[in-house]
């Protein structure tokens, strides 16, 4: 059961989205034959709601499963789903890597945290730099998380909570810097995709900057997450993804996003 | 060494090689040496109100004010990290040779084409409504490798809070999502090359804001911030 599913009730599957994703969405931003051969395509003028660029006109279907007032609320309880799994599994990864049961709530005193388990194959000073960011992140994450809920409250809005059976990592995860850092980043890469196709349903400029702010600093954590596995910091593209314009001229010129729908799908992995 | 610290340290090197330039033009201009013509950071700094068009329009052409002198400051910095070269100002920056395969030179020269990929897309975006190319002098060929990549790190830094503090300046929400997935390259290349400050110097820098700092949240420069700080290098 994914996500969608768990706020909905639904029947909606994560493969019927990829399939829809994969004869509509990505066969939208595949080179036009107007472009071909430009290599460096300005963004068409925003006249539909096209999937690659402008102003999207989807929005109620795009967050028809998140609860909300209007289309601002809608996306800031859909930025909250993902920060609060995110959160979740954060400090889960957190007390995996620090030899304390999963379910141990976040200490408040950061430095309380010390490694109990080795880099994985990562050298001396990645392992320390790694286990830093996994608890730095988890921090960052979780006032993210109280952000966005006291935003949503002082609007006089209805927060959505945690899911009650919690949230699992998408795949296993072993009792090591790497292993976990592996775990926690499709996390910070499906959040950087999530914000960025979200970003332009937000009608409010100064809550769409509020929004970027927390986006870029996920695109951070990716990067240096990236960075210290070895791997390209990005962005890269990954599969389903969707890009800004038609005909990007290299894979990292650009950040990649999701339609709200998809992330839903795609963090559907993540609970339990 | 927090990010505060840092944060200050631009705009006193950006005096510094103000007053570097200066002092060279003029020594220059007395023994008669000055070829090309001097060159003069543009003063009084440039305002929002100064960039060209409105609406939608005058933003874009702020980010491509910002591309541009990222694009620039990328191939003087690769040409000053390795064999050198001549700026487009005609100056000769001497290379320090370091090998390709130090992680600051393979990632400047990674970051420093996207960087022109930004600013060849914006500047194909507004056609004849873009604002002109400018020249840029960073004093590059008197930086040390740390401070050629202290630089970058500042510019990429700016880059981050300037498309955040651009978005209200949007009228429509047209090319909002295109300036995020810009700014949001701007955030990973922030991110890396703290940490190859860090790895290389010990700079110790966070590669994002940690979460007593604003509550880990990106902060917004106002565009009039933003060019006051990087008119220091545009030459007219």
């Amino acid at each position: 059961m994914d996500a969608l599913e768990k706020i909905t009730g639904g029947t909606s599957s994560r493969r019927s989205f990829m399939t829809a994703l994969a004869a509509v969405g990505v066969g939208a931003v595949v080179a036009s034959p107007l472009l071909a051969g430009n290599g460096l395509t300005p963004p068409p003028p925003a006249t539909s709601g096209g999937a690659a660029t402008g102003v999207p006109t989807d929005g109620a279907t795009q967050f028809a499963a998140i609860p909300g007032r209007n289309i601002n609320e809608k996306v800031l309880n859909f930025a909250l789903t993902l920060e609060i799994l995110e959160a979740d599994l954060y400090r889960q990864a957190l007390n995996l890597a620090s030899g304390r049961p999963l379910t141990t709530a976040l200490n408040s005193n950061p430095s309380s945290y010390k490694r109990t388990v080795g880099g994985g194959g990562l050298n001396a000073t990645l392992t320390d730099v790694g286990y830093k960011y996994l608890r730095d992140f988890a921090y960052v994450e979780a006032a993210h998380r109280d952000v966005l809920t006291n935003a949503i409250k002082s609007g006089g809005g209805v927060p959505v909570v945690r899911n009650p059976n919690g949230y699992k990592f998408g795949g296993p995860v072993s009792p090591n810097i790497a292993s976990i850092l592996g775990g926690i980043l499709p996390l910070e890469e499906t959040g950087v995709r999530a914000y960025l196709g979200a970003l332009p349903y937000i009608t409010d400029l100064p809550l769409a900057q509020t929004a970027a702010s927390i986006f870029s600093t996920e695109a951070r954590h990716s990067a240096a997450i990236n960075y210290t596995l070895g791997i390209d910091p990005g962005p890269y593209k990954k599969s389903g993804d969707l890009t800004v314009i038609p005909n990007q001229p290299s894979d990292n010129t650009l950040e990649y996003f999701l339609k709200p729908k998809t992330v839903l799908s795609v963090a559907g992995a993540f609970f339990k | 060494m927090t990010n505060d610290t840092v944060q200050q340290d631009p705009a006193t090197g950006r005096r510094k090689f103000l007053t570097t330039a200066g002092v060279v033009a003029a020594g220059m201009l007395a023994t008669g040496m000055l070829t090309p013509a001097p060159a003069l950071a543009v003063t009084p700094a440039l305002k929002f109100s100064n960039i060209p068009g409105t609406g939608d329009i005058k933003v874009v052409n702020f980010a491509l004010a910002l591309e541009d002198l990222e694009a620039d400051l990328y191939v003087q910095a690769l040409q000053r990290l390795t064999t050198g070269g001549t700026n487009k100002l005609g100056k000769k920056i001497t290379g320090l040779n370091l090998s390709p395969n130090q992680p600051d030179v393979a990632y400047v020269k990674e970051f420093g084409v996207v960087e022109r990929q930004h600013r060849d897309l914006l500047r194909a975006t507004l056609g004849s409504a873009a604002i002109t190319q400018f020249k840029y002098d960073f004093n590059m060929q008197n930086l040390t490798r740390k401070q050629v990549v202290d630089l970058i790190y500042t510019a990429e830094r700016t880059g981050v809070g300037a498309y955040l503090g651009a978005i209200p300046f949007f009228q429509t929400r047209t090319y909002l999502q295109l300036a995020g997935s810009i700014q949001g390259t701007e955030a990973r290349h922030t991110a890396v090359i703290a940490a190859v400050l860090n790895r290389l110097f010990r700079e110790g820098l966070e590669v994002a804001p940690l979460a007593s700092d604003n509550s880990g949240i990106d902060r917004p420069i106002q565009p009039d911030v933003v060019l006051a700080a990087i008119s220091p290098f545009i030459v007219v």
